[in-house]
């Protein structure tokens, strides 16, 4: 049985935390792989984007986040086009879910999200963004990030 | 027995919870900063992210923002546009210095990434970030400082 201080630490920890959290993917992230270029493009939310410039579906990225314990929206505003791959969102290890960027014609600020990502214990957690699959259609494994946000809903 | 520090601060009040601090923090130039020196002029461009950048441009012209940090290791890192006269910015935390970036380039540029790892932070609590634009290298022309972006990302 844990004692009473424990669960009142843990309390008090989660009415600290923040329900929105946001991350700027521009400047440098906690780690990548082929996933750190910058590209101005006036279109875009803040001007500019961050893509894995290799393009290639072993590319990676990945931020520490601290996030309170409950259920959370984790949202993606990207450029979807011919060339995007789809988008493996993770959080300590475990999918969350995917997004798919392929769109026959290019669209900026386009928001994917995926509702119902459940944390059980407050504190840091790494949130991790790969491209390994694409859709059929495409012809690359881009994704272009403009931000990215998580927003807790229960 | 030693009393966890949580279960202090529980108690307390007083003891600011380490771990519901963020390991990443962006502050948004753009907005009034909490002090500053001659550090005040948004310029818009289509060249750089974030639409522009905010500029300083005399000796010793400064700008502060009050963080909220955790202890441990911390890197700072800017988003500049650099040029022929631009100077070295110091980094101040709490008045301590903690590195310097000289935005110094012949050709200039933009969206350049500079960053200073290793400033270690002892206690969790606010601190005020301090770019101080004190001097400059040999070659360049002037003291300006462009800025677009600054994030503290706590590594450890």
């Amino acid at each position: 049985m844990q004692p009473p201080g424990l669960v009142s630490q843990n309390v008090d920890l989660n009415n600290r935390l923040p329900w929105l959290v946001q991350v700027d993917p521009l400047p440098t992230a906690d780690a990548n792989v082929g996933w750190d270029t910058i590209s101005i493009d006036a279109s875009m939310l803040n001007a500019a984007m961050k893509y894995n410039q290799t393009g290639g579906a072993s590319s990676a990225i990945q931020w520490t986040v601290v996030l309170g314990a409950g259920t959370w929206t984790d949202e993606l505003v990207l450029y979807r086009g011919p060339d995007a791959g789809i988008t493996t969102v993770a959080l300590d290890g475990a999918t969350l879910g995917t997004l798919d960027g392929y769109a026959a014609a290019g669209t900026y600020n386009v928001r994917q999200s995926i509702a119902g990502v459940n944390v059980g214990t407050p504190g840091a957690h790494v949130l991790k963004l790969t491209t390994p699959t694409k859709n059929a259609s495409s012809t690359g494994f881009y994704c272009r990030l403009n931000l990215l946000e998580l927003r807790r809903t229960a | 027995m030693t009393e966890r520090p949580g279960l202090l601060a529980a108690r307390t009040g007083q003891w600011v919870n380490d771990q519901a601090l963020p390991w990443r923090i962006d502050v948004d130039v753009f907005m009034t900063a909490v002090s500053q020196v001659s550090f005040d002029t948004i310029t818009l461009t289509g060249s750089q992210a974030y639409n522009g950048r905010k500029q300083g441009s005399v000796q010793n012209c400064e700008i502060g923002f009050d963080v909220l940090l955790a202890a441990g290791t911390w890197t700072y890192e800017h988003l500049v546009q650099t040029g022929n006269s631009n100077g070295i910015v110091t980094l101040q935390l709490n008045g301590a210095t903690v590195g310097t970036l000289d935005t110094y380039t012949a050709g200039g540029a933009f969206n350049v990434r500079q960053n200073v790892a290793g400033i270690a932070v002892a206690s969790p609590g606010r601190a005020r970030l301090r770019l101080l634009m004190a001097s400059k290298n040999g070659s360049s022309a002037g003291y300006e400082l462009d800025v677009s972006h600054v994030t503290l990302r706590r590594t450890s």
